[in-house]
């Protein structure tokens, strides 16, 4: 519980006050509401999205009153603010326990958990299959994963199951060393799977004798989860088998059926005042429109709104004051509208991070 | 035809167990059967094995959904595919592609709630069923400790599947429930078995103590000497968490909890580690036992009396299955009485709750029934909704609840009072148990129990604890799982797997 409540002090302090506590609940839980995308976007939370999918509203309640009662957090007007003592508090839990790098709750919530329950049953499977066994209870007992696993071994045709076997060993051998090499126990991940005459360990049973926070031993291990789908993806060649176990989706947040009409204008090169002008829809819906793209396609350019010099201002001004709060960064800096801001929140950490780079250079 | 054959084919057993082959041969003969066999005899024998031989279908309704997964799981790893599980655990999409394929299974489990489906049954109306089996049948009757109204509708059900020949199976019941059984079923000329109960090999121990304290105090002693792997039994969740992480504290045994609240996939693997000897000891909550083929588990305690003669029977059956000599020992202190009152009216829906339930349903226009549980458990959420379907308005369903509510609770009360006086009473305990199922002790045994007296050094600890388990290299591990010559450091199963 110690974790999940770094986590959801981590979510408060970047609020500022600005949006609630249950925006931190629903940021936690990964809900895919466009207010909660547009928060995990605007105060940089989108590593922290989805790290608490199992989370209920009980614990949750119960969380704030614990972090109330330590004085960590404090309400006023309905507001909640992270206090000098919970700061403390989150800094000293980070550095003992920092947050894991390869944890990608935006990219990959729902499909590190398919992941997981196809290849812990594909392991099981290969396990008793290379020894000429078909006798086992499955460990994963969701039919849709049993007919997977099913279709897939029908699909690898050719080899023999020792082959079979063997390279599915090399292959986890491999990606697991590159784990290794990042700092990382590979038997965070290892310990769960079972086979022949092996039975995996539960995440409780794991995390006691490692001496681990639960849900921080949850996020270390959907962090490798992730990991190994990424690695997997960006080298089929080496990974041939792991590439396979999950199938690169398009986007995970879908763009409602109006944004993606304009989304389409705008791939055909069509500026904004002809896209108001050919869909015959007010302006100001087709900036709403333009501003969900900005936040659910990653690769989204804003340069052609928002120039470049400005993009930057608005970053360092809602830096500076601390805030996401539209009016308040406009009264600081009157050449933007509320539209540029409004897209440049919604990409601050790419813009951010091409800031570092450009002063890095110079 | 030979059975013997048939068994040794499909199930790799040489020989039946006492029961199995009567109950199967009358199957056969095309006759009702209603056959009370005692739990770990292999019930489900006598309904597979005749699927091998006769034509159709064979449907079993069983209300035990965690059981049934199991069942399905162990038929399937014996080689049997044409077995499906139709309850709430599949998801829309596979129930739907299940309805449609039914008539690629051989073997269909089913749970009394996926049977109130007009859709569902008009899609099994098609089939050829040629045997109905009804498992914990006792479910059916008011009578029977584990009452499920679902049932009552078992009978209209047959009747539409033609009245398929029909078993009813249960670990226990009186006559008046065996009755109300063949009766709610419609079933005719029925054959009944009833086999013992008894379970010579299992000593069986009450021991009266103040409170909790002298309970854990008493607890912490017993698991340190006695011979594992053992069961404890606890009322609720919350004390099983708290003991397993106690014992594991004070034991150089591994143990753990076992209960409703933890995930499917965790607990297949607390199954697995306690069936091949990885853990020693379960916490448990009656969620644990059920469908866990484990020969020699040694002991069985009840940190807190159970709600019923019934349950304690079930539950103590799960030691020495294999026929060697175990124990099961009862915690008993007067505040069992209250903690067991509690549970008891916990379990039906409250005056207010029947109120709270009556509003809901009005504003919500009998939709969404399902999704707004909060504040119900799940047995009261099923008994409320089975009777307000069943009811013409409001007033009606308030009475049908109310007249329901008090008769279970004085039901419960009738069952609660008999096992306290049977811990209360003198005289050799498992004559007086075997007499609540009309039944007698036929041989005097040794270490029958704790009046005829018992010698514990029967059940003392032999072999030393092991360590709990050792974090090694995961390059090995990895190799063990996936290599054949990997697997140079042998562990061998403990106990026998089948």
């Amino acid at each position: 519980m110690d974790y999940a409540q770094a986590l959801l002090l981590h979510c408060i302090e970047r609020f500022r006050g600005e949006r609630s506590a249950n925006a931190a609940f629903y940021l936690l839980k990964g809900k895919k509401s466009a207010q909660t995308i547009q928060d995990a976007s605007w105060y940089s939370l989108r590593n922290v999205f989805s790290s608490l999918p199992v989370l209920s509203k009980d614990d949750f309640n119960r969380m704030i009153e614990q972090l109330l009662r330590n004085r960590f957090i404090l309400l006023e007007n309905l507001n909640v603010y992270v206090t000098e003592a919970g700061k403390d508090w989150l800094n000293k839990t980070f550095d003992h326990q920092p947050f894991p790098k390869w944890f990608n709750g935006w990219k990959y919530s729902g499909v590190d958990e398919q992941f997981w329950k196809r290849i812990s049953l594909l392991v099981q499977t290969i396990s008793y299959w290379s020894r000429y066994h078909s006798d086992f209870l499955p460990v994963q007992r969701d039919l849709t994963v049993q007919f997977w696993a099913k279709n897939w071994l029908k699909q690898i045709k050719g080899s023999s199951r020792e082959k079979l076997a063997y390279q599915f060993y090399e292959e986890l051998r491999q990606i697991l060393s590159a784990v290794e090499s990042l700092g990382v126990d590979p038997n965070l991940f290892l310990l769960r799977l079972s086979g022949y005459e092996t039975t995996g360990y539960t995440p409780f049973q794991i995390a006691k004798s490692m001496k681990m926070d639960e849900d921080y031993y949850t996020l270390l291990f959907r962090g490798i989860i992730h990991y190994m789908i990424d690695s997997s993806w960006k080298e089929k060649r080496r990974y041939v088998l792991l590439s396979t176990i999950v199938q690169r989706k398009g986007d995970l947040f879908y763009l409602t059926k109006s944004s993606l009409l304009t989304y389409r204008f705008i791939r055909e090169g069509k500026t904004l005042d002809e896209i108001v002008h050919l869909r015959k829809l007010k302006r100001s819906t087709i900036e709403d429109h333009i501003v969900e793209i900005a936040v659910k396609v990653p690769n989204f350019s804003i340069d052609d709104y928002v120039p470049i010099e400005l993009q930057q201002k608005i970053v360092i001004i809602s830096d500076r004051l601390q805030t996401r709060k539209l009016k308040n960064i406009k009264d600081s800096l009157h050449e933007a509208d509320y539209f540029s801001i409004r897209l440049v929140l919604s990409k601050i950490d790419d813009i951010r991070k091409r800031l570092d780079m450009n002063n890095e250079l110079s | 035809m030979d059975l013997s054959k048939l068994l040794k084919k499909y199930f790799s057993y040489t020989e039946f167990r006492p029961g199995q082959r009567e109950v199967i041969e009358s199957v056969l003969q095309g006759k009702d059967t209603l056959a009370l066999l005692p739990t770990g005899t292999g019930k489900s024998l006598c309904y597979q094995l005749p699927g091998y031989i006769v034509k159709g279908t064979v449907v079993i309704v069983s209300p035990l959904l965690s059981l049934m997964q199991d069942q399905v799981e162990q038929m399937k790893a014996r080689g049997e595919k044409r077995v499906v599980a139709l309850n709430s655990f599949l998801s829309i999409e596979e129930r739907q592609y299940v309805i449609k394929h039914l008539d690629e299974y051989k073997f269909i489990y089913i749970s009394p709630e996926m049977l109130q489906s007009e859709h569902v049954l008009q899609q099994m109306e098609r089939l050829t069923i040629s045997l109905f089996v009804v498992d914990e049948a006792h479910c059916i009757s008011h009578w029977g400790f584990d009452f499920r109204p679902d049932y009552l509708r078992l009978g209209e059900i047959r009747n539409r599947f033609n009245r398929p020949v029909t078993l009813a199976l249960t670990a226990t019941a009186s006559q008046e429930v065996r009755k109300d059984i063949s009766r709610t079923l419609y079933m005719e000329d029925v054959k009944e078995f009833i086999f013992s109960v008894d379970r010579p090999n299992i000593a069986i121990v009450v021991e009266k103590m103040q409170n909790v304290r002298d309970k854990g105090k008493r607890l912490e002693k017993l698991v340190q000497f006695l011979q594992g792997p053992g069961i404890i039994y606890f009322s609720s969740k919350k004390l099983a968490d708290e003991w397993a992480k106690r014992l594991n504290e004070i034991t150089d045994v591994p143990v753990a909890a076992y209960h409703a609240g933890i995930g499917l996939e965790e607990r297949i693997l607390l199954q697995q580690q306690f069936l091949y000897g990885e853990l020693s000891i379960m916490c448990a909550t009656s969620a644990f036992g059920m469908g866990i083929n484990k020969e020699n588990v040694r002991y069985v305690i009840h940190f807190h009396t159970p709600s019923d003669l019934e349950s304690y029977i079930q539950e103590i059956g799960r030691a020495g299955r294999d026929g060697n000599p175990s124990i099961a020992i009862l915690f008993y202190s007067v505040d069992d009485w209250i903690l067991q009152r509690n549970l008891i009216e916990g379990e039906l829906p409250s005056k207010g709750q029947i109120e709270r339930f009556t509003e809901m349903m009005k504003y919500s226009d009998g939709k969404n029934l399902d999704v707004t549980r909060d504040g119900f458990s799940d047995s009261q959420w099923r008994i409320l909704k089975k009777y307000f379907e069943e009811s013409a308005d409001e007033k009606q369903f308030k009475q049908k609840m109310e007249s329901f509510v008090q008769f279970r609770l004085e039901w419960k009360h009738k069952k609660l009072t008999e096992i306290m006086n049977w811990i209360e009473s003198d005289g050799c305990r498992r004559d007086r148990l075997l007499r609540k199922f009309s039944e007698h002790k036929i041989i005097k045994e040794e270490n029958c129990c704790d009046f005829c007296g018992i010698n514990w050094k029967n059940y003392e600890r032999k072999s030393v604890g092991r360590e709990y388990w050792e974090i090694e290299d995961w390059e090995k591990r990895l190799a063990k799982l996936l290599l054949i010559r990997g697997n140079d450091i042998e562990k061998s199963p403990e106990g026998n797997r089948c």
